[in-house]
């Protein structure tokens, strides 16, 4: 019986996110809860399950970003609900790769940077937003602390892009560059670029940053 | 007969579109961060979040602010020749800035912008007829890059004698761009009395002010330059996906720079603009010449018109990004419906979602430019022009290409093109079957060889110079 119940609950999560549905993410998340699931059975067979669907029909172009990303949405939701007892259950959630990201000091430009966080998240990293107009140090305290597999530096101006190589030099001084990916983007970066200050990827819009990030990840 | 209009929007809904931008300033508010931009607002009553540096604006702030700006400007030039007198119903065409790649002239090869580039880019400009003011087209990548607009400027200023186009780039910026005028112009009072230069603000979506910009445009405004405003939303993006709605966030924060402008010195010359535009849901791009983007522009200018006004906005932009024919529907679409919906000042003239600039491309807009305001100037309708006694005369069978009527009229009733194609197969074949990019081309290195400007002195072009390194050197972190 119990079993049963579970694989419905497990089915009901994998449906909430096919339909965009967060409200019954969060209610059914919270059921799931309250009769003890596995959270990361509820994650993994539930939530994710619904997104790799989700994100079949993005790749197929019967959807289109909006779907994506509120699909996205509702599965953090449920995320959110679930992980707070992840510990008691002992396991740890799986993710591809940990990603530190920010728009570099002088640029308060946010936009790009948080639908390709949106879309990293969406693929299966784990996010960590630094924010805007975030200083070289603060990139290279993040790397520290938080050993991120990846540093996304974003930046929109010709005027401000010099700060990703600053950012890449200050790494390298502190003898962290050997122990993060790190990726570029921006409206005025281009691959020329990206190579001339030795980041490691780039790519020209959010889609393509997710698959860049990937080969990446499993170049690593 | 009248000038042609195009309107979308009814009076009552240019009317419910203020009110709700009314109520996001007052309600939502918009993020200044800029500590002196706050105490401005709050010396006036709005209400100010000096942490976050949210400020919330009541109605009658913005209606008086409205109410201070100037129905007209005048965007001197250079050359008094090209001076653009902006009234209520001005349409002139012009360019934008800040791309970063050209299509090189000689192989059509797309590469990085270098300041000769631009150099010759904005000769090319110079020399065409149609288009009458100017941003720096490319930024140089040749350059410092964090003094990228110093250099631009200089360059620009040097090769063009018609109006050019700053941004409002810091408090730093700003005077810098003023040091450069007054250099030409024999000093900042005479720069003052007939400024040919102007800046830019740009607000990012949604409803937060870039500090470099506003800082810059608070100092343009204390200095008594004219400032066009816009905002760039991006509908479906950092905008509502609902064209009513991405219009009152875009005429919201358009409102909140300008109400800012006017506070900071009531009646400064602004320019009402936008750059408003959709997000492209399959691959998350940005596209710069949509329908939607055509449907935007005669709203921007009606909403300028209500606020009496004039107006700017972004067009002839290309996603497209070679000159072929999507190019050219974008290019005529965009400018038609901005010209026939009334946008006084309309800018762009880039292709690739504003990556890349084509000094040949610029003789092909002239083109589109030139065909554009024909139609937007109509026709006449009187005994002359119904020509009924000309009718009678040449009668049945006639051939008017001999009566003087015809000679009289022709020149103002038919436009005559300058590149485009109009000979016969055989004719076009014999000429090596050219299409416009290779006819445009030839005439864009035409214009190299043999189009000339009265030049800069040397003294002054060297003071631009040396404002530009200055600033290299201030700005350049070691």
């Amino acid at each position: 019986m119990k079993r049963n119940f579970e694989a419905k609950i497990l089915k009901d999560l994998t449906l909430a996110v096919e339909n965009y549905d967060s409200q019954a993410v969060e209610s059914i998340c919270n059921t799931a809860i309250a009769q003890n699931l596995d959270p990361v059975q509820g994650i993994e067979e539930g939530l994710a399950k619904g997104m790799e669907e989700v994100s079949r029909k993005f790749e197929a172009e019967e959807i289109f970003l909006p779907e994506l990303i509120v699909a996205g949405e509702a599965m953090k939701k449920g995320i959110r609900i679930l992980e707070p007892h992840l510990e008691a259950s002992r396991k740890e959630r799986k993710n591809i790769g940990k990603v530190v990201m920010g728009t570099v000091a002088g640029d308060v430009h946010d936009l790009g940077k948080q639908i390709v966080s949106l879309l990293f998240f969406i693929a299966g990293f784990e996010i960590q937003d630094l924010g805007i107009n975030v200083p070289a140090e603060r990139f290279v305290e993040a790397v520290r602390k938080l050993q991120p597999d990846m540093l996304g530096l974003s930046a929109l101006m010709t005027t401000t892009i010099p700060q990703q190589k600053h950012v890449i030099d200050a790494l390298r001084s502190h003898h962290l560059r050997e122990k993060v990916v790190v990726m570029v983007g921006g409206a005025a970066t281009d691959e020329e670029w990206a190579e001339e200050i030795g980041a490691d990827g780039w790519a020209p819009n959010a889609v393509l940053a997710v698959k860049e990030a990937k080969a990446l990840m499993r170049r690593e | 007969m009248a000038q042609p209009k195009l309107e979308f929007l009814t009076a009552e809904e240019v009317e419910s579109i203020h009110l709700t931008s009314l109520k996001i300033l007052e309600e939502t508010g918009v993020i200044f961060p800029v500590k002196e931009a706050l105490g401005v607002f709050h010396e006036r009553g709005a209400k100010v979040n000096h942490e976050t540096g949210l400020v919330k604006i009541p109605p009658d702030i913005v209606e008086e602010a409205i109410a201070k700006v100037p129905p007209q400007v005048t965007l001197f030039a250079r050359d008094p020749k090209y001076d653009v007198p902006v009234q209520k119903d001005t349409v002139t065409f012009g360019t934008i800035g800040n791309a970063t790649h050209v299509l090189d002239l000689e192989t059509g090869e797309r590469r990085r912008a270098t300041n000769r580039d631009l150099a010759d880019i904005t000769r090319v400009i110079d020399a065409c007829q149609n288009i009458l003011h100017l941003e720096p087209q490319v930024t140089p990548q040749d350059v410092p890059k964090e003094a990228s607009y110093q250099y631009s400027w200089a360059t620009t200023l040097k090769n063009t004698v018609k109006h050019v186009r700053l941004s409002a780039h810091g408090k730093d910026g700003v005077q810098d761009g003023i040091k450069m005028g007054s250099a030409i112009a024999g000093g900042q009072q005479a720069l003052k009395t007939k400024p040919f230069i102007s800046f830019m603000a740009l607000i990012p979506s949604p409803l937060a002010h870039d500090p470099t910009v506003c800082e810059g445009f608070m100092e343009a405004a204390r200095l008594g330059f004219p400032i066009w405003f816009e905002s760039g939303p991006v509908a479906g993006a950092s905008a509502p996906v609902t064209l009513a709605g991405a219009l009152a966030l875009n005429n919201a924060e358009v409102l909140s720079g300008i109400v800012l402008a006017q506070l900071v010195r009531p009646g400064t010359p602004v320019i009402y603009g936008s750059f408003l535009r959709i997000m492209d849901m399959r691959t998350g791009n940005v596209s710069i010449s949509s329908p939607e983007f055509c449907i935007f522009r005669p709203c921007i200018a009606s909403l300028a018109r209500y606020y009496k006004m004039p107006s700017w906005a972004g067009v002839m932009l290309n996603d497209a990004k070679i000159i072929d024919c999507q190019a050219g529907y974008e290019k005529a679409l965009s400018a038609l419906m901005s010209a026939l919906g009334g946008v006084n000042l309309l800018c762009g003239m880039q292709l690739d979602n504003e990556h890349i600039v084509s000094a040949e491309d610029m003789v092909v807009n002239d083109e589109i430019v030139g065909a554009v305001l024909r139609i937007l100037r109509g026709f006449d309708v009187n005994k002359e022009t119904l020509a009924l006694e000309v009718i009678d005369e040449i009668g049945p069978r006639g051939v008017f290409l001999r009566s003087r009527h015809t000679m009289d009229h022709y020149r103002r009733e038919l436009w005559s093109p300058s590149i485009t194609e109009r000979s016969t197969w055989t004719e076009w074949k014999a000429k090596g079957e050219p299409d416009m990019w290779k006819v445009a081309r030839e005439r864009t290195k035409k214009i190299l060889k043999t189009h000339e400007r009265e030049p800069l002195s040397h003294q002054v072009a060297s003071e631009l110079d040396a404002i530009a390194r200055q600033a290299a050197k201030r700005l350049v972190k070691t």
